[in-house]
Order: C-alpha cells, then sequence, then structure tokens
C-alpha cells in the first residue's frame, strides 16, 4: 500500500553482546560545516597570537610558527583522542568521529586520518576528499578509510519523542479503526515515526509527507489535513 | 507489552543510565547495564516499538559501547616502550622497504653531489643564479651565524622555520604514499637530488667547513627522518599495489597501522632535528672539530640505536 523507504545511511556494527548498533553517518554537509568552525577557530587564535606576539620580536615569531605547526597537524588529533572524537567545530555541529567498530578513537588512528588529510586536501580545497565522501558508502575521506573511522551524528539524549506517550494513552483508539487495521507494520512504524518527528517537522513538510498517501487516504475517506494523520499515529500507539 | 506501559516502567532506570555516563562516577556497574541495555535494544526491536523509542536505546548503547570498548593508555609507559621497543623493532621488521626508501633519498643525494662537485657548472641545471646566490649567502664562512640569516633572537623563530617545514615535508612524503607508493618516491628523489646538489655546490666553491660545521649536527636525524618517511609511504603503496590474501581497503587499513610507529618516530627525530639546527647547527663559537665529531658521534649512535635497541623480549 505504501511505499517505505529509508534515506538516513547507517554504518552498522555486529557488538560482542549480540545486538547491532546503527551509527548513522554524518554527511558531506555537517562534516563541512564542523570543518568550517574549525578553521574559523583557528584563524582566530593565529591572529590573536600574531597581535599578542608581535611585540615579542623574532622569539615571538618563532612561538607563533610552532602553534601553526601544532594547531594544522595536531589540533583534531588532541580533540579526536581526548574529547571522544568532537572537535568544537564538530561538537556544535551534532557529529563526532568514532572507529568503525563504534568505539573512541585512540592516537594511531587519529594521527593516520590526520596526516592523510595532506592527501584528502588535493588538488584544490578538499577535492579528493570531497569526491571520497560522496563515492564512498559511508561517507568517509580517503583519512577515514586508511585509519578505519568514521564520522556520525552525536545527538543527545532524546525522550522527547515518546515523553508525552507516557500521558496520551487515552482513548482514542477509536478513530479510523477500520484504517489502522488494515496497515501492515511497517506502515504502522511509519506513521508513528510521523508523530514522534511532527514538532521537528516544518508545515510544508509536514503536507509534503501527507501528500504521499494522500491516494489511499481518500479511499477510506478520511480527511488528509495535518491533525487527523497525528491523531490517527496517536491511536497506532495506544493500540499497540 | 504496550510501549507506554514499558517506558513507564524502564523511564526511572533509563534516567539512572544517563546519570552513570557522565564522568566521575562509580563505573563499576558499567558493563553489567551495558548488558542490560543490550537486552533492551533487541527487546525493543523485536516488539517493533517506536522508532523514537528505539533510537533512544539505540544512543544509550552506543554511548556505552564506546565507554566500555574504549582503549585506555598510560601515555609515560607507552612512550618510553615505543622508543625502547616498538620504533626500533618495527624498523627491523620492515628493513626491507627502509633500504629501499633509503637508497631512493640517499643514491640521487650521493650522485647529484658528485656530479656537481666534479662538473660545477651543472648546478645549473637544477638551481636557478638567484637560488644559488642565496645558498652562497647562508654559508659563507664570514657570517656570525650560519644557515638563514637572523637576529639575535633568531633561535626561536628557526626552531619554528625548521619545525614546521621540514615535519611538513616527512608528512607529505608519508602521505603521498597513497598514490601507489610513487608519491613518496617522487619526494625522496626531488629531496634528495636537491640537498645533493646544494651539498656538492657548496664543496666545489670551498665552503666545505662552513657547511660541514652546520649540518653535521642535525644531518642525521634530519635525513633518516626523510627515509623513514618514505618508507612508511611506500608501505602504503605496496599494500595497494600488493595486497596478498586480502581486499586492497583492508590491506591498507593494516599497512597504515604497521606503518604508524615509523611515522612518529620520524615525527620525534624531525623535532630533534629541528631543535639541534636552530640552537647549536648555526654557532659559529663551536670549534669546527668538535661539531664534526658531534655530527659523527650521532649518526653511530643512530645506527647503533637501529641495530641493538629493544631486541630482548616484549614481555619486559
Amino acid at each position: 500500500m505504501l511505499e517505505i523507504s529509508s534515506f538516513s545511511l547507517s554504518y552498522v556494527v555486529d557488538t560482542p553482546e549480540g545486538v547491532a548498533i546503527k551509527l548513522p553517518v554524518a554527511g558531506l554537509w555537517s562534516r563541512s560545516a564542523a570543518w568550517m568552525i574549525d578553521l574559523l577557530i583557528r584563524g582566530g587564535v593565529y591572529i590573536f597570537l600574531a597581535i599578542v606576539l608581535s611585540i615579542t620580536g623574532l622569539f615571538g615569531q618563532g612561538v607563533l610558527l610552532i602553534s601553526v605547526f601544532v594547531l594544522e597537524w595536531f589540533y583534531p588529533v588532541f580533540y579526536e583522542v581526548f574529547n571522544n572524537g568532537k572537535t568544537p567545530g564538530k561538537k556544535i555541529i551534532g557529529i563526532k568521529v568514532v572507529n568503525t567498530n563504534g568505539s573512541q578513537l585512540d592516537w594511531v588512528a587519529s594521527m593516520t586520518r590526520n596526516i592523510i588529510r595532506f592527501i584528502d586536501m588535493l588538488p584544490l580545497v578538499y577535492g579528493i576528499g570531497f569526491i571520497s565522501v560522496l563515492l564512498s558508502t559511508h561517507s568517509q575521506r580517503i583519512g577515514d578509510i586508511v585509519a578505519g573511522t568514521i564520522v556520525i551524528y552525536d545527538n543527545q539524549h532524546n525522550t522527547d519523542a515518546f515523553d508525552d506517550q507516557l500521558f496520551s494513552a487515552s482513548n482514542k483508539s477509536s478513530i479510523h479503526k477500520s484504517f489502522i487495521t488494515s496497515l501492515t507494520l511497517d506502515e504502522r512504524r511509519a506513521f508513528i515515526a510521523f508523530a514522534e518527528r511532527f514538532d521537528s517537522l516544518s508545515v510544508p513538510r509536514k503536507e509534503e509527507l501527507i501528500s504521499i498517501i494522500s491516494p489511499v487516504l481518500k479511499k477510506y475517506n478520511i480527511n488528509g489535513n495535518i491533525n487527523s494523520i497525528k491523531e490517527i499515529s496517536e491511536a497506532i500507539i495506544n493500540t499497540k | 507489552m504496550n510501549q507506554a506501559e514499558y517506558i513507564k516502567q524502564q523511564s526511572d532506570f533509563w534516567r539512572n543510565c544517563e546519570q552513570l555516563l557522565l564522568a566521575d562516577n562509580d563505573k563499576s556497574t558499567l558493563p553489567e547495564t551495558y548488558r542490560v541495555l543490550s537486552h533492551q535494544l533487541a527487546v525493543a526491536e523485536s516488539r517493533n516499538y517506536s522508532p523514537g523509542l528505539i533510537n533512544y536505546i539505540q544512543k544509550l548503547v552506543l554511548d556505552y559501547h564506546s565507554q566500555l570498548y574504549r582503549q585506555r593508555t598510560n601515555w609515560f609507559l607507552s612512550l618510553w616502550l615505543f622508543f625502547y621497543k616498538t620504533f626500533p623493532h618495527s624498523i627491523r621488521v620492515n628493513n626491507k622497504i627502509f633500504f629501499v626508501a633509503a637508497t631512493l633519498f640517499f643514491l640521487p643525494l650521493i650522485l647529484t653531489s658528485t656530479i656537481v662537485f666534479f662538473f660545477p657548472e651543472h648546478v645549473y641545471y637544477f638551481l636557478s643564479i638567484e637560488k644559488l646566490a642565496d645558498i652562497k649567502d647562508m654559508y659563507n664562512p664570514e657570517n656570525k651565524v650560519l644557515g638563514r640569516e637572523r637576529a639575535e633572537d633568531g633561535d626561536w623563530y628557526m626552531f619554528g622555520f625548521y619545525l614546521y617545514n621540514n615535519t611538513s615535508i616527512g608528512f607529505r612524503t608519508f602521505a603521498a604514499g597513497l598514490l601507489m607508493g610513487f608519491g613518496s618516491a617522487f619526494f625522496l628523489v626531488f629531496n634528495g637530488v636537491f640537498i645533493g646538489v646544494i651539498a656538492g655546490y657548496l664543496i666545489s666553491i670551498s665552503y666545505t667547513e662552513s657547511f660541514f660545521s652546520f649540518v653535521s649536527g642535525h644531518s642525521s636525524f634530519e635525513l633518516i627522518a626523510i627515509a623513514l618517511s618514505g618508507a612508511a609511504g611506500l608501505m602504503l603503496g605496496r599494500s595497494l599495489i600488493d595486497p596478498g590474501n586480502l581486499k586492497r581497503k583492508l590491506a591498507l587499513q593494516q599497512a597504515a597501522k604497521l606503518a604508524m610507529p615509523i611515522m612518529q618516530g620520524a615525527m620525534s627525530f624531525f623535532f630533534i632535528a629541528a631543535a639541534i639546527e636552530a640552537f647549536w647547527s648555526s654557532s659559529q663559537s663551536t670549534s669546527f672539530i668538535v661539531k664534526i665529531s658531534v655530527g659523527i658521534f650521532l649518526w653511530l649512535g643512530i645506527i647503533a640505536y637501529f641495530l641493538f635497541a629493544g631486541r630482548n623480549n616484549l614481555a619486559k
């Protein structure tokens, strides 16, 4: 009845405990944005140091050169090893680097992916890295592939989605009963996912999503506006 | 069980789990909690609970997983072990590829310096007249300090300069190994030719003493570090050309793991070389004999280190 496809890419890790964890792979844009923020931070530090150290003459310039060296090559390494895979830019965007087994990076993996960065930066602003991220299944640049690392989304623990389910166990379950019983498992899930993401979607996006199933709704004589779909979704949750 | 009931039953436990993840908590219950969460994830998936709930449990499981399987490092111990054992050992294990890299670097160096020494006019094939004039200035025996010109307090500046420049060359030589090894080979030959030409040229215009007195101190660390970076790069290239029974990607990942100790050793050598070059090599107050002796001593010391260090049991 409905065609459900998932657009989110994820990397599945089988843990020794016998459950599969899905790592939500971060894409090109969030990675670029994080990189841009880190670039601005480093640039700010350089300008600040250049101004402060300019009064100390050549000694100061030496310190500046050493700082440039350390920051250009080791800034990401430091944060990846000691701050759970998150540079400040990545933290703001909400992504982090982990090993492909889901664990935190060690010094060797982090050094590898950051030295190989030189190749990713060729020939112009991250040309090779750009192509590699687009082509590889899990959005890895060359450095990630060599080091066996992956960049994933790192959202906060979020209970918003099902918080109100605790209290909404009312008796709306009689609505559109014939429609709900005709739904398959996957279709029910789609409705529930819609309800859980309800507050984070914009109105046009909600309408767009609903328009996909409007032919079906018409068959059951259901009004395809946003609120009635939300009611149906909540009803499905409560009939579980 | 209904999802709402399940959430009601478990929500206190989950709040506790979130608390436990934060720093400075007692971590002794972490493995057990992780197992419980893993179980709950499997249960939630099999009961078709909503994506929001499953994602929430999954995020908890993921965080516990990365806490539990994190590598903990004793930095001082691993640093000591690295120089005492891992680094010299990894050179010996990969001695063939190290000799290839060293040949690619030192052979052009010796060849071009010999050619330029006997036929000084050939130097113009390699370097422009302005560049040669610069180099001549740097090693003029009448200079107060050797090497690049600088003010009184320039030592720190030069340290920063050499550190940034030379280590970056090393990193590039390594990373370029991804181009099937040809990138590393190119950087090795290129640097070998360049250094050889300058050496040959300075000897041919009889700046011999000032040249050797400048380079003798740091030459061992710097030249070997370049060869090491090249060797590490060639290891990457070899894994791509000849991956053996593995997939290329896997072979490359394994080669990178084996090459990293060599690269870290090269980094520390670049660091030492930069310090010697900035603070010791350029001074004119130390006599030529002392400088040459120190230089030879360091060369022999490094060779002995690679030959003999860390040959006893790893268990120690």
